[in-house]
């Protein structure tokens, strides 16, 4: 008969109270407390132009600018996701028109039911991580007077903001092909950025010539 | 390998590194820092094998602490890390650490581990941003990518006027090391075994390395890179690296290239060069439109690719590394960040022919 000799073991403890489990709780317990919540985390920004100063560079300065915030139902945010193919999603947008004192321009709009000279809007777009904020201003026939960027918030990339790339957009209009590496040359090592932008004017494009031009 | 030890040792890491730090530092976790990365994994056939490779895992980390002050950095973790008694084929390494101190757009100070601004691949050398799955062969023994060294210089750039911009990037560097044991300059690597480590120069000189790039357009742009440095143990001999890079965009089609001669005092090879020219094409059939393909994704691409490249490790005779290489292929960009490549790579010996042309195929992303 085998006898086999009980060795001596010391307690266990508890399996909930594994080393792990105790990690895993204090480093939730940690996160709860901080500000680190799972969304994206406010990040440095370089501020090129405040709203009022965009507005004036685009529009003007001896102009008036009358804001004016038109609602995205879902019907035009599914007419205008068929149109720039990609997601449009309901809810406003602000178009800020502009009036010259000596105002000789008639538009030929129902929208806004005024004559204006140019309208802006301000756009956020997705570049890498981040939004770029830029403002798109586009004159009372269609075609694109200046693109200038007012919010950037990548670590490279900032090139974007310089007149060599964002002229590419002027003259434009909704009909042109508006694509990076085919019409539009990208920034070397920022294609997305470059991107961010190039969708931002499209999409100015498109809420100008929807909801103003009604075409 | 245990790996519950493995976890434990991290959570305990990194619980630690929580409570080390201050109520106030603690809400300031995330605030600046972006983590992100890139990997590729490839898959190669050749007349001898068909493999599977797990090539790179990169992190990277960039804190802008400050408007005017940042910190990045680039963790390299290929083959799987594997570093081990058992399997040492893997590397781990830091390939860029450094802070920017911005004066202004023309000056901003740069010290630590940074990239040696040779040319066009060393800079750009993320897997997702190459078109190919393999860099040009130039890029292994002429300009030894990746190649990064421990200093400090200044880079920025200036608009010259509206159209025209010049940016440049300036370092003084350890230089390139070849230390008598470890790595020398061969025929066989070009000067790829004499990158250097981070710790010490292996002398008392240092090295200057700078490029200086001018565009007179978005569409493009040329480039001027230059080297030179101690290299010896005993400080008497120097290497000379003179480079030439361009890129030129007409509408969906994108030329770009390089060429760079090496000068080397004191060694059995005096003089080596290389070069590579590519061209690519963007583009996205109609016919895929609405397929699988083209759902979803805002601007999926695909681009055609070709390239010419070749170097000679020793300009004063021909040896069994000398040849041209010509690669041809396409990826498919569902979005720009993520890429599937597929090559097919001829290599051409001026000495011996060998049969190491190579069908490739690749995934890389960025994240």
């Amino acid at each position: 008969m085998n006898v086999l000799r009980k060795q001596k073991t010391m307690p266990s403890l508890p399996q909930w109270l594994s080393a792990s489990n105790v990690c895993y709780t204090l480093i939730a317990f940690l996160l709860s407390t901080t500000g680190v919540s799972a969304t994206t985390p406010a990040v440095a920004e370089t501020v090129y132009l405040k709203k009022e100063a965009a507005l004036t560079a685009v529009l003007g300065e001896a102009v008036t600018i009358r804001p004016i915030e038109q609602e995205i139902s879902t019907a035009d945010a599914q007419a205008l996701s068929n149109r720039l193919g990609r997601k449009i999603s309901p809810g406003s947008h602000t178009f800020y028109f502009s009036q010259s004192p000596a105002q000789t321009v008639t538009s030929q709009s129902n929208f806004p039911g005024f004559n204006w000279d140019a309208v802006a809007l301000i756009m956020d777009e997705v570049g890498k991580y981040y939004p770029i904020t830029h403002v798109v201003a586009i004159r009372s026939d269609g075609t694109v007077k200046d693109v200038r960027v007012m919010v950037y918030r990548e670590s490279i990339g900032h090139q974007v903001r310089k007149k060599r790339f964002l002229k590419q957009f002027f003259n434009k209009t909704s009909r042109d092909n508006l694509q990076v590496d085919r019409t539009i040359h990208g920034i070397t090592g920022a294609t997305m950025s470059s991107w961010s932008v190039t969708e931002g004017v499209r999409r100015a494009l498109a809420y100008t010539d929807y909801f103003v031009f009604n075409r | 390998m245990n790996y519950k030890n493995i976890s434990g040792a991290f959570c305990l890491t990194v619980a630690a590194l929580m409570l080390s730090t201050s109520v106030e530092a603690r809400t300031d976790i995330g605030k600046h820092t972006k983590v992100g990365g890139y990997f590729d994994t490839e898959w190669h056939s050749t007349e001898s094998s068909n493999t599977f490779k797990a090539h790179r895992f990169i992190m990277h980390l960039n804190s802008q602490i400050h408007e005017r002050i940042s910190v990045a950095a680039e963790i390299e973790y290929e083959y799987g890390a594997a570093i081990n008694a058992l399997d040492d084929t893997g590397e781990i390494k830091i390939e860029q650490a450094y802070m920017d101190y911005k004066i202004n757009d023309a000056a901003i100070f740069r010290g630590g581990i940074v990239l040696s601004p040779m040319g066009l691949v060393n800079r750009y050398h993320d897997s997702d941003m190459r078109d190919t799955t393999n860099r040009p062969i130039f890029a292994k023994y002429i300009i030894p990518t990746t190649w990064m060294d421990t200093g400090l210089g200044f880079h920025g750039e200036a608009d010259l006027n509206e159209d025209w911009a010049l940016n440049y990037e300036a370092y003084i560097i350890n230089g390139l090391q070849e230390t008598v044991g470890t790595g020398i300059i061969s025929d066989a690597n070009g000067i790829r075994k004499i990158r250097p480590g981070f710790k010490a120069d292996n002398n008392k000189d240092s090295a200057f390395v700078t490029r200086v790039g001018i565009s007179p357009g978005v569409d493009f742009e040329f480039g001027t890179s230059y080297y030179t440095g101690v290299y010896s143990d005993d400080g008497a001999d120097n290497l000379t690296i003179l480079g030439f890079d361009f890129q030129y965009d007409i509408g969906a089609i994108e030329l770009l290239g390089e060429y760079a001669t090496v000068d080397i005092e004191g060694a059995a090879i005096s003089e080596m060069n290389g070069y590579y020219i590519e061209a690519r094409q963007h583009f996205f059939p109609d016919f895929l439109k609405n397929t699988f393909l083209d759902d979803g994704f805002d601007h999926p691409t695909f681009t055609a690719f070709a390239r010419i490249g070749g170097v000679d490790t020793d300009t004063s005779t021909t040896t069994a590394q000398d040849r041209h290489q010509y690669t041809v292929g396409l990826n498919y960009r569902p979005i720009e960040s993520t890429v599937f490549k597929f090559e097919y790579e001829i290599n051409s010996e001026r000495v011996t022919e060998t049969e190491n042309d190579a069908i490739i195929a690749s995934v890389a992303v960025s994240f």
